[in-house]
């Protein structure tokens, strides 16, 4: 056998992906060829990272060093010098705050994060299950089928304290109890991949990386509640992740480890791959199991649950992604460990999607616990260009804004939801004083208006003409009243929709105008939108200050509607009936003379 | 294959060891020993690629989960070439020289599984910071 002295790691999750870290992977191999040390050198396309905002990220083992923005065209140094001379590549290092961090144990990103749901993401090869197996893959599994009974599976994984990370935090293990006790000749469980939350991309990111740990979760939980069928409901527009699911099927399937007499027992479990089309409704559970049996994506009524009566009438267990990628690791470390993670109410990690306005885009895993204001100012690396923090949506279009005064919760599902918002699947959309609050009340009401399905009235209609108010009030047209009905229409949908979608709809209305009611006043009592972003708004008031103007031509020449007037030296004016308020002026002067309204 | 018990799993799983360490190495455990192989173009020229090698599959035979092997430019000594630093945890280093791939056997098996430093190989010891270069 050959020893493999380095391993180059490389970043295959969708992000880096669309940086072209696929023929980044494919230079590597080349330059391993071609510098002769392709014998002793592993060149590895790995799951995501989680360093999403800095990518391709290259790692290179055993020294563990962390490249970042890495282009197809460093290839070759990296292995030039690096692998074969060992001198390291320092201009490909990640330079954060100016200090040089060479190991990922040196980074903020990494150190206060524990990696359980991620433990393989960016250290295997997601397409080869032999990688997953020598990282302890479907030994769970094994210890399961040969070893204990389903109720002891059911009794281990609720003594852990897991809860579900679809959103709902409903513990998983009594989920599986109850499944397990309902009788019946078929029972199905399900994977429910659909993330249609805009933001998030935790469960994409561990199909893309780990594909094989939820396979295997998902033969255990079938063990434990008498399934021998398995059904995925994944968005196709996860490419990524389908084409990594289906090779790691195939691949367990040729090991036996799905099929007939499972690990040489009488158990049998296959699972199958069903598509959505991307329907943010259709991840509500009984909306996705109609859309598995064909029918329209459309919620019923709870009770019956879908343990009780779920896919063809049958009871069926339906669970999360990042859920189903913490089950392996309890039943190999016991329940004790894991939930000695975490607080009283919350056990374990809890992934995150940092997005927006902080400076580490990316995937995060932290225990629950840990505070909002580690995780974006430590982890996150702080707001980008050095702008102030205003505060931090997390449960996407079902929950709400955080400020500042609650930055330092430790975060767990009942603490989220006392501040007035919830843990939701897990995006964390990052927002700074650049941000209009009302802007963006708008943009998830125009969201959950359009993805509400139409079967409920208070939900189909309430949530379009709480849209129309918003709208109203960013062009400066709303009306004191208009406050009064969003809060009305608000907590009417809340009380009479059927589904989650529409019961959680008018959430970030309702939060941003209990934390910002005087940003709201500022657009219909003043006329103004305090951040400048709502053009309507912003439209009559862009102007110059002619006393700190120098005439440098900057804005002009940025001026998408050329509509700023004046020579080389000379002050400078904006024609404010062309101006469209787009705020580039502002941004391209250097001298502070753009005055924003 | 079909996997039929947690033994044929276990045997997947011993093939990867080599590499499953390898990759966890990444994070180092307190008791860690570190070994540095010079890998510029002096050590490169002096053999170095087959030092590393061997002291590689000598790692490997003995199934020694502890030990960090990791390649480095060049330490300074160039005319000792190829040159090695062992580190064991809470140890000064101790840099070898001439390290041919008997000498590199000899290091994982005398020095870090005997215990016993090999003298007459050293170039640099640091804690009596006495030069025998040979
Ligand atoms: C509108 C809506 C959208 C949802 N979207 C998702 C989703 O994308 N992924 C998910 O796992 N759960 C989603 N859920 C929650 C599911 O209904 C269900 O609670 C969850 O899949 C159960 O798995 P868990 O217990 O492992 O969290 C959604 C719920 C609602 C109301
Ligand atoms: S609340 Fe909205 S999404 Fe849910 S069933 Fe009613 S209309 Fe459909």
């Amino acid at each position: 056998m050959t020893t493999m002295t380095s391993h180059i790691l490389v970043c295959g999750g969708t992000g880096c992906n669309s940086l072209e870290s696929t023929r980044l992977v494919e230079q590597f191999r080349e330059a391993v060829t071609t510098l002769g040390c392709s014998d002793d050198t592993d060149v590895v396309r790995t799951g995501c990272f989680g360093f999403c905002g800095e990518g391709p990220i290259v790692k290179i083992l055993p020294d563990n060093t962390v490249y970042v923005r890495v282009k197809p065209e460093d290839a070759q140094e990296i292995v030039q010098s690096h692998i074969l001379l060992g001198r390291k590549v320092e201009r490909l290092f990640y330079k954060g705050d100016g200090d040089q961090a060479l190991s990922d144990k040196d980074m903020e990103f990494y150190k206060k994060q524990k990696r359980i749901a991620l433990r393989h993401c960016g250290l295997i090869d997601p397409e080869q299950i032999d990688e997953y197996i020598g990282f302890e893959g479907y030994e769970a599994l094994g210890k399961v089928l040969t070893s204990m009974t389903p109720e002891e599976v059911c009794t281990i994984v609720k003594d852990s304290g897991l809860r579900g990370r679809g959103g709902g935090g409903f513990p998983t293990g009594l989920k599986w109890e109850i499944t397990n006790k309902i009788p019946s000749d078929q029972k199905y469980i399900i994977c429910n991949a659909d993330e249609g939350d805009p933001g998030a991309f935790m469960d994409r990111s561990i199909l893309e990386g780990d594909p094989h740990c939820v396979l295997e979760a998902m033969a255990i939980g079938g063990y434990a509640i008498g399934a021998s069928h398995g059904i995925i409901y994944i968005r196709a527009e996860y490419p990524l992740a389908i084409k990594r699911l289906e090779i790691a099927i195939a691949q367990a399937r040729s090991y036996g480890l799905l099929g007939t007499s499972i690990f040489g027992t009488n158990f049998a479990f296959d699972i199958e791959i069903r598509y959505g089309a991307g329907a943010f409704v259709c991840g509500e559970e009984t909306a996705l199991i109609h859309s598995v049996e064909g029918k329209r994506g459309e919620p019923t009524k709870k009770p019956p649950f879908p343990s009780e009566a779920g896919y063809k009438g049958k009871p069926t267990c339906v669970n999360n992604v990042e859920t189903f990628a913490n089950i392996a690791p309890i039943i190999l470390q016991g329940s004790a460990w894991y939930s000695a993670i975490g607080t009283a109410t919350s056990k374990g990690t809890k992934v995150f999607a940092l997005a927006s306005k902080v400076q580490n885009v990316g995937l995060v895993e932290v225990p629950m616990g840990t505070t909002l204001r580690e995780i974006i100012f430590d982890i996150g690396g702080g707001i980008r260009h050095h702008k102030k923090f205003k505060a931090v949506q997390t449960g996407g279009p079902s929950g709400g804004v955080i400020t500042t005064a609650d930055l330092d919760t430790p975060i767990d599902y009942e603490s989220l939801k006392g501040i007035g918002s919830m843990m939701g699947s897990g995006g964390m959309i990052v927002m700074d004083e650049d941000d209009c609050m009302v802007n963006i009340a708008k943009f998830y009401l125009d969201f959950t208006q359009d993805e509400s399905c139409g079967k409920c009235t208070p939900c189909r209609v309430g949530t379009k003409r709480m849209y129309e108010i918003l709208d109203r009030i960013t062009k400066g047209e709303g009306t004191l009243e208009d406050l009064d009905r969003l809060e009305q229409l608000g907590r009417m949908i809340k009380d009479t929709a059927l589904c989650g979608l529409g019961q959680t709809a008018p959430n970030p209305v309702l939060s941003t105008m209990r934390f910002f009611r005087e940003e709201y006043l500022a657009h219909i009592v003043d006329q103004r939108c305090p951040t400048g972003s709502c053009k309507e708004l912003s439209k009559k008031t862009y102007s110059i200050d002619a006393s700190k103007c120098i005439g440098c031509t900057a804005c002009a020449r940025a001026c998408p509607v050329d509509c700023i007037d004046g020579k080389v030296k000379k002050v400078h004016v904006i024609d404010e009936a062309i101006c469209i308020g787009c705020n580039a002026c502002f941004t391209a002067c250097r001298f502070d003379a753009v005055i924003k309204p | 294959m079909i996997i039929q018990s947690l033994d044929d799993l276990k045997a997947i799983r011993d093939a990867q060891k080599v590499k499953v360490a390898l990759r966890s190495s990444g994070d180092p455990a307190p008791d860690t020993i570190e070994i540095t192989v010079g890998m510029d173009t002096c050590g490169l020229q002096a053999g170095a690629r087959d030092t590393l090698r061997a002291m590689m599959e000598a790692i490997e035979a003995h199934d020694l989960h502890h030990v960090r092997l990791v390649k480095s430019g060049c330490m300074g000594h160039c005319e000792a070439e190829p040159t090695v630093l062992v580190q064991l945890p809470g140890q000064s280093p101790v840099l070898y020289g001439h390290v041919d791939s008997q000498l590199g056997r000899d290091i994982i098996e005398h020095h870090i599984l005997g215990h016993h430093v090999l003298a007459e190989a050293i170039v640099l010891d640091t804690s009596d910071h006495d030069r025998r270069g040979r």
